[in-house]
């Protein structure tokens, strides 16, 4: 099944989408078409109970090359549209309720790092490329970044990632925390499937909730007790919780249904 | 719940100015129940207005810290009553996260699930080299609870607190410690020992700007005018403290101050 | 006649402008005079458009040793309260500001100058330099925003360590904890920052005072960000630089940013 595709792809695997960003001409910049069929294949693994997870990857041996800014000038999407339909792409991933995991190769620049670090799990080549490209022009960094980055390395590697947005190599990357997890070239698509196997054998409901209150991070503790009150509350009466349970005593791996 | 003896399940010692908190419950492994919460909080409740406690020292009988959650009581419940089940945990949190005395956690085996939070509710934790740690909710279909999406992430940064969190990772103390989830590892057998040595040094330290310090703290993640405050309303009511021109004068006459608390 | 250099030296380098703290027969503590001098000093410098980086220092080969303690001995609780209250405006102006900060650190940065330097954007420290949140010693609480930038750097049980224990910390340690940027070899902190400093100096202004706006926010979630995303980046992308750095871009042409 494979519909006419400017932009991006989805290939359903068992319990795991692979959602590849494909728009070879602008080595997979966030043009429209990427943008629209991103925004329609997400909608699409929201509503699918059989996807566990997400791989996210980029085809062409790139990642993504973030804003398409060679529609800046021209207005093909005015930044006034622009932002809020980036922003709420990223949202969309962001609170996917489902765990996502990126696969980079080759680099992610400006945006496609954005795009990148809104996943879970990042897995990337040992010789890709990061970048935080905005300020090169003149902008400031968006998509996230701010938040993802700054969880992930600490606010003082984020400011001079974002001010100096100079190259960092993969290693360095690692290092940091910005990426979890270095490939030999042309790997990271394969063990990003892996990792996303691991997280689609987990209990659906308790690793969605999960992820939903990471993604609310930094929290207070009156918040933080709160909200795990009442998800706690919703898995302690869920079946999973019981198969759980029997599977424990058992010595056996669980079968999670999600419910 | 099938015991009903009287038998203590949170013992408190007292080692000087330093209280012992050994949580004790070998059969289950330490895991926590209702009665361990509750006899936790009481004697934290105690120690808080023990004014010859000055830190306080919390470990796990038996070789382990805790397994986490008594598994065998979470047969079939409603959401609501499951969401009564956390907010009754809720009080070890906050009695934990707001008290005014310094915590250290002693971890020997085990700090899975529940027991994993509560060692995190330490202020400074040191553990045995063959410690291991684990969110083990996920592994049975629940979420982290007992204040983990607030502790964790204070201490281990977002990509591994996500494995943690989500796929329930076993870490190891070596790597607890590189990732920052502890603070120091000790020898097998020796956890509690490092931990009283190091209890001993916050109980030997000016306690009022200590607690105030803590307090501040527990309102974390505050912006920046929000600590500006705590700091500023703080020492203001410290400078005329009798500790602080003990302070001034130890640092004048060049000896080490002993601090009375007031 | 009393000594007369100026507790605060002010040296431009290009667009890098370097504050040294000059108090060295008091390891540079941040005595009244310092403060009077050092206070406007980084106010004008913040507000000058040429200055695109500030990089603070020590005299005498050590940053600060913090408060005047001199002073603690005759104070009240609203005294007390009035000078920790007048540190906001100087932390406002580091954190707050849209001009990168980078602290080079050698020697001893104690109490408030742990402070001071823990507020900078970017930290340079001598792999000898010393932090000590020194306040409890003397029965004090940490102050000079510690309590907002410490934790931001370094994991809690290590911040309650160093906040509550006043334990030392070298260049070495600090570096491993990320609680600094860079290690230098002991003398040549100043060098190293000086280096970073242009690199700073040389980036988009105005995008730089944007992301360090955004920064000063934190705590800020996922949400928070994408709303001071729309508002600053549709300024941004009006203005010159933007529009002359797309051009320079693609006609793959180095471009000096003029901050408008």
């Amino acid at each position: 099944m494979s519909d006419y595709n400017l932009g991006a792809t989805l290939e359903k695997d068992g319990a795991i989408a692979i959602l590849t960003m494909d728009d070879v001409k602008k080595r997979n910049a966030l043009s429209e078409a990427v943008v629209s069929d991103m925004e329609r294949h997400v909608a699409d693994i929201i509503t699918d109970d059989a996807i566990r997870a997400v791989v996210l990857t980029g085809a062409n041996g790139t990642f993504c090359a973030g804003g398409d800014i060679s529609g800046f000038d021209n207005m093909d999407m005015p930044l006034r549209r622009r932002m809020p339909r980036l922003q709420g792409l990223a949202a969309k991933i962001a609170h996917l309720e489902k765990p996502v995991v990126s696969a980079i190769e080759g680099g992610a620049f400006g945006g496609g790092l954005s795009v990148a670090l809104l996943a879970d799990q990042v897995i990337s080549a040992n010789n890709a490329r990061f970048c935080a490209s905005f300020a090169k022009i003149g902008l400031m960094p968006d998509v996230g970044l701010l938040a993802t980055l700054t969880a992930r390395v600490g606010i003082g590697r984020a400011k001079e990632i974002c001010m100096l947005a100079e190259d960092v190599p993969a290693a360095d990357a690692l290092a940091d925390g910005m990426v979890d997890e270095l490939t030999a070239p042309g790997q990271a698509l394969a063990r990003a499937k892996e990792v996303a196997a691991e997280f689609a054998a987990m209990a659906p409901l308790a690793v969605g909730y999960t992820k939903a209150m990471t993604m609310r991070w930094p929290m207070t503790l009156v918040q933080e007790l709160a909200w795990e009150g009442q998800l706690q509350g919703v898995l302690f009466s869920t079946d999973d919780l019981q198969e759980g349970r029997a599977a424990f005593f058992e010595k056996r791996k669980p079968a999670f249904k999600g419910c | 719940m099938s015991e009903t003896d009287a038998v203590s399940r949170v013992d408190r010692t007292q080692e000087g100015a330093v209280a012992v908190l050994t949580v004790n419950n070998v059969k289950r492994r330490n895991a926590f129940s209702p009665e361990i919460r509750a006899e936790l909080v009481g004697h934290l409740n105690d120690i808080e207005t023990d004014d010859a406690t000055r830190a306080i020292v919390i470990t796990g009988a038996g070789g382990t810290f805790s397994a986490g959650g008594d598994l065998s009581t979470m047969q079939d419940m409603t959401a609501f009553e499951g969401r009564d089940r956390i907010r009754a945990g809720r009080q070890t949190v906050e009695t934990m996260a707001r008290g005014e005395k310094p915590i250290v956690a002693a971890v020997e085996g085990f700090a899975f699930g529940a027991g994993l939070s509560l060692a995190l509710l330490a202020d400074w934790i040191v553990v045995a080299d063959d410690a291991m740690f684990c969110a083990s909710f996920g592994k049975v279909g629940l979420m982290g609870d007992m204040g983990l999406f607030w502790t964790l992430p204070q201490r281990v940064k977002a990509g591994k607190a996500k494995r943690m969190l989500m796929l329930a990772d076993v870490v190891a103390s070596k790597e607890a410690l590189e990732i920052g989830l502890v603070e120091a590892v000790a020898p097998k057998g020796q956890a509690l020992e490092a931990a009283l040595k190091k209890a001993q040094a916050f109980a030997e330290a000016a306690p009022l700007p200590n607690r105030l310090t803590r307090e501040a703290l527990a309102h974390f993640p505050a912006g920046l005018d929000d600590m500006l405050a705590y700091e500023s309303q703080g020492q203001g009511i410290l400078f005329t403290s009798a500790d602080t021109t003990e302070g001034l004068n130890a640092f004048f006459e060049k000896r080490k101050p002993v601090f009375q608390g007031n | 006649m009393s000594d007369v250099a100026p507790k605060t030296l002010v040296e431009d380098r290009g667009s890098v402008r370097i504050l040294t703290i000059n108090n060295v027969k008091q390891r540079n503590a941040l005595t009244m005079d310092v403060k009077a001098v050092f206070g406007p000093a980084l106010a004008e410098a913040e507000r000058d458009p040429n200055v695109r980086a500030i990089v603070i220092t020590g005299a005498g080969g050590t940053f600060s040793a913090g408060g005047d303690i001199t002073l603690f001995g005759d104070m009240t609780p609203a005294k007390g309260r009035h000078v920790v209250y007048r540190q906001r405006e100087f932390l406002h102006t580091m954190i707050r500001g849209e001009t990168p900060i980078i602290a080079a650190v050698e020697g001893f940065a104690y109490g408030a100058g742990f402070g001071v330097a823990m507020a900078a954007d970017h930290i340079v420290a001598a792999e000898d330099a010393k932090f000590c949140a020194a306040f409890n010693k003397i029965g004090l609480m940490p102050d000079g925003g510690l309590l907002y930038t410490l934790p931001q750097r370094v994991g809690m049980g290590r911040a309650k360590e160093m906040l509550m224990l006043a334990s030392v910390t070298d260049g070495v340690e600090a570096k491993r904890l990320g609680m600094v940027d860079v290690l230098a070899p002991s003398g040549s902190a100043l060098d190293a920052a000086l280096a970073k400093a242009e690199k700073f100096a040389a980036a988009a202004p105005l995008a730089i005072g944007a992301i360090k706006g955004a920064f000063a926010r934190w705590p800020f979630d996922l949400e928070s960000v994408f709303a001071m995303e729309i508002d600053a980046q549709q300024a941004l992308m009006g203005t010159a630089d933007a529009t002359e750095a797309r051009r320079a871009f693609f006609a793959k042409q180095k471009l000096v940013f003029k901050g408008a």
